[in-house]
């Protein structure tokens, strides 16, 4: 009832393959796909795939780098699929083991005529019967073998084991004390003074009173509210310069937009997004007492294993992973990864580890950590091409604008990125249309009307303004505001249109509908969730319910879900770089930019080695 | 030497005056000396030798995933044809060239880099050390739908550091001709240089490896402009690299065409 079974190299090679009816193309595609999500984005934990209506169980084998792969139909349940798949891997393996352990010639040029023996090994595997469990009569049971005494349950003291009387005489006295509280109560004398305590406690808010009127004499004082005010208060209250425009927003005394000669400099820098250099030798001396632990062990594992690999080859069992993955689980947590993207990592690579045969002069320790450094590098790196500026003259190839669209949770720097990936565009020369589509948050318009104020002062460009707000105030629909910016960018030939969003919290169900409604109804070509390199274990839940919200409420059958992350505050965490990971392995989405800084060229492009140096050293 | 210094150790314990000394160094000492000299200078010169031998022989086949890389290296290495799957990890194998003129053949070593983006720039730096010839793949039936990532990956290799210093040859081999869609060298080749024109600009302004300084001096060529800068680009316009193009077909056919992989053959031949 199988589908399909293969048997591949890692290094993608079949060396052998049972299709049922013998169709070659059913397992091509589904093999493919299982390899993408499951090894590829390091998912290696888990044992079972769904690819459409096929599902697939698979097995490693690190010693020779193969992997065992079943599918069959979702539908069914299969009880022996486990058990086939652990039988089929050891006879082929002790049948192959001189081929396999040859190289790929070898294996390249090997007949594998497997066919007979897997045949006979699903036959004995679809036959074993799993029996129910029989019931247990009581005569088998564990109580019908104690005896009444043990049965009765005792006081913990140690004398009452002893003496049964004694247990009687103690439980006596506590049920008195449990009926002589109430006796006390009854007496009348009680009553009466409980009845004069209550009535005291009452009067303390008498002589309250009796105090306020007091003072009450001097006089009441006019209270003065800072938020409030009258006609009469209009000349305190104008902060209006005459010569200034609305534009600097009663900023008074900066000519040219606001803008410092410093800031002018910043036209100077170049057009590249620099790669990111994550800091790491001011934390020489903190981060070595934590690395102290983990490097003791490595010692002592390193001494021992050093000795029993020159005697001969070993190979790697669960446990004795086990420790060294625990103790780079934790240290990843220390690095600000949420703790079940450690956990699942760490589940991955001792898969990936598992049986795997040691070379001489290698240690444990530094197997699995060069392991871990791969996978994390992998995570890392984008799975696939990320250019936007390429993107952005495809999109201007056939005359439509670009659109971007930025969401995130409260106060992660959805603006201040957005002005900052608006200069880098337009230091590359394209024209942006910023579109205000926050339209609840108090100065979210007035905060772009001041970065596209000071975006148009760095690259003046005659009278067609290189950067242009396009706002309707508060209180308006973003979906629609969305839609006209965009047709506005259409005609007035803006190449890129940069979408600014509400901020809003992640289980918040009206604001993720309106969300999903802005991203269907305009279509962006790029949705990015701003994430800030601060949040813990948050991040799995933002990205999990972003991307959730999204797909369910699109009503359509690909749902646009979240496409890349900018990881914003970088500055602020030194070499707590965990965040990236836990964003990257939740959605399998690459960071584009990562925002170190509050003001134009604070953007960078991510490193994958540098952070993952610095993650774990 | 150890005979050497029996003898002289003999001889010194008597050493009274240094003219003793000018008169054992005469004879037999002086031959011992200056031949195992002699001997040490043969064994390192014949190590070098050695170890630069070894040092660039390596083939890689590159390109993105799905090109046809594995089954290309499954038929070269082995005259047979395999069921693949997506790569994981490397594969490596040596080849022996065809005997040329003078009847020598050369062993080269053949490794096939996975082209999943997410791990094929960890491989090939283990690997581009060891580049003798860059071997790229290109799937000539999906050309025109993955012609970005084709170009964006080969504009990678072209500005790598390593690959710049040690400048191997290059063979861009159009793979999958035995498919009805199938485009040609030219045209492929037309393809990739209008999408290197505009690559080059838009990758330039993308990456750089340098810190915190604005200099335009980085390492690892982001300013490295490929081709001449007021033309458009062309793969004749890089001196530094030799790129050839070819056509080949990994696997027999729907019409059962033959397997033809001589030019790839003769191109590794010419190493």
């Amino acid at each position: 009832m199988l589908d399909f079974f293969t048997i591949f190299s890692k290094s993608g090679l079949v060396l052998w393959y049972y299709a049922f009816q013998d169709v070659k193309g059913n397992f091509t595609d589904p093999v493919n796909a299982f390899i993408k999500s499951v090894i590829l984005q390091e998912r290696g934990g888990s044992a079972a795939f769904i690819h459409g209506t096929v599902q697939m169980k698979y097995m490693q084998d690190n010693e020779f780098e193969l992997i065992f792969v079943v599918g069959y139909q979702k539908i069914l349940t299969l009880s022996y699929v486990d058990k086939l798949i652990d039988d089929v891997h050891r006879s082929f393996r002790d049948r192959y083991r001189q081929q396999l352990l040859d190289g790929t010639l070898a294996m390249l040029t090997a007949d594998f005529d497997f066919k007979s023996t897997f045949a006979h090994l699903l036959k004995n595997a679809e036959h074993v019967t799993v029996l129910p469990k029989q019931m247990k009569g009581f005569s088998e049971s564990k109580k019908s073998q104690k005896t009444i005494e043990s049965l009765k349950i005792k006081k913990t003291e140690p004398t009452s084991k002893k003496n049964d009387r004694r247990n009687s005489e103690i439980e006596k006295p506590k049920a008195a004390e449990v009926i002589e509280p109430p006796k006390e109560e009854v007496n009348p004398d009680e009553i009466a003074r409980r009845i004069e305590e209550f009535k005291r406690k009452k009067t303390p808010k008498a002589t309250k009173t009796e105090k306020k009127q007091k003072k009450g004499k001097t006089g009441k004082q006019m209270r003065i509210w800072d938020q409030g005010g009258s006609a009469k208060d209009a000349a305190v209250l104008d902060y209006s310069n005459p010569n200034d425009t609305s534009s600097t927003n009663g900023h008074n005394g900066r000519a040219n937009g606001g803008i410092t000669e410093e800031e002018r400099g910043w036209i100077q820098g170049s057009q590249h997004i620099q790669e990111l250099v994550v800091e790491n030798d001011s934390e020489a001396e903190t981060a070595a007492s934590p690395d102290v632990a983990p490097s003791n062990r490595k010692k002592s594992t390193g001494i021992f294993n050093l000795f029993s690999n020159l005697v001969g080859s070993k190979a790697l069992s669960k446990d004795d992973l086990a420790n060294v993955l625990k103790a780079m689980s934790e240290h990843l947590i220390g690095k600000n990864v949420a703790a079940e993207i450690a956990e699942k990592m760490c589940d991955s690579v001792s898969a990936k580890l598992e049986g795997k045969v040691l070379g001489t002069f290698e240690t444990i320790a530094s197997t699995v950590k060069q392991s871990l450094q791969e996978s994390l590098v992998q995570i890392l790196t984008p799975k696939r091409r990320v250019d936007i500026l390429r993107d952005v003259l495809e999109a201007q190839r056939v005359s439509r604008p670009y659109v971007i669209a930025f969401c995130g949770v409260n106060g992660v720097g959805k603006s201040t990125n957005l002005a900052k990936i608006s200069f880098w565009l337009m230091k590359n020369g394209f024209r942006v249309l910023i579109a205000a589509c926050d339209t609840f948050r108090a100065g979210a318009v007035e905060q772009l009307r001041t970065h596209e104020a000071r975006l148009n002062s760095l690259y003046p460009d005659g009278d067609q303004p290189k950067c242009r707000l396009y706002e309707k105030g508060y209180g308006k629909d973003a979906a629609h505001i969305a839609m006209q910016a965009i047709n506005a960018a259409k005609e007035q030939g803006y190449d890129i249109v940069m979408i600014d969003t509400a901020g809003r919290m992640q289980d918040n169900e009206p604001l993720m509908r309106s969300l999903s409604k802005l991203v269907t109804v305009n279509s962006p070509d790029l949705v990015l969730f701003v994430g800030e390199a601060l949040v813990g274990n948050e991040a799995v839940d933002q990205l999990q319910k972003f991307n959730q919200a999204l797909a369910d409420h699109s009503n359509m059958v690909n749902p646009h879900c979240i496409d890349g992350i900018v990881l914003t505050k970088f500055d602020t965490i030194d070499d707590k770089v965990g965040a990236a990971i836990s964003m990257t392995y939740t959605t399998g989405q690459p960071i584009v930019f990562v925002g170190t800084g509050q003001s134009y060229p604070d953007l960078r492009s991510l490193n994958p080695k540098a952070v993952v140096n610095a993650l774990l050293k | 030497m150890i005979f050497c210094c029996d003898v002289l150790k003999i001889d010194m314990t008597t050493f009274t005056s240094y003219p003793d000394l000018m008169d054992l160094l005469d004879d037999s000492n002086i031959v011992m000396i200056l031949s195992t000299i002699v001997i040490i200078l043969l064994t390192t010169i014949l190590y070098v030798l050695a170890r630069g031998k070894t040092e660039r022989s390596s083939v890689l086949f590159v390109g993105i995933s799905g090109a046809g890389k594995t089954q290309l290296f499954a038929q070269l290495v082995s005259g047979q044809t395999k069921e693949t799957v997506t790569s994981l990890k490397e594969n490596e194998a040596m080849y022996n060239t065809s005997a040329d003129s003078s009847g020598k053949t050369k062993q080269l070593t053949m490794v096939d880099i996975p082209g999943s983006s997410s791990i094929r720039s960890q491989i090939f730096d283990n690997f581009k050390s060891k580049v003798r010839g860059l071997l790229f793949v290109v799937d000539s039936g999906n050309a025109q739908r993955n012609i970005k990532d084709v170009a964006v990956f080969i504009y990678q290799l072209l500005t790598d550091e390593i690959v710049n210093k040690f400048q191997p040859k290059i063979l861009i081999a159009c793979n999958k001709q035995d498919l009805l869609q199938a485009k040609s060298k030219r045209v492929i080749q037309g393809l990739l240089e209008n999408e290197l024109n505009t690559v080059r600009k838009t990758q330039s302004a993308r990456l750089s490896h340098e810190d915190d300084d604005t200099s335009d001096a980085t390492a690892s060529g982001s300013t490295v402009f490929l081709g001449r800068k007021n033309e458009s680009f062309q793969f004749q316009h890089l001196n530094k690299f030799d790129v050839k193009f070819c056509e080949c077909s990994g696997e027999v056919g729907e019409e059962n065409g033959p397997i033809e992989i001589d030019e790839v053959k003769q191109w590794i031949d010419s190493l």
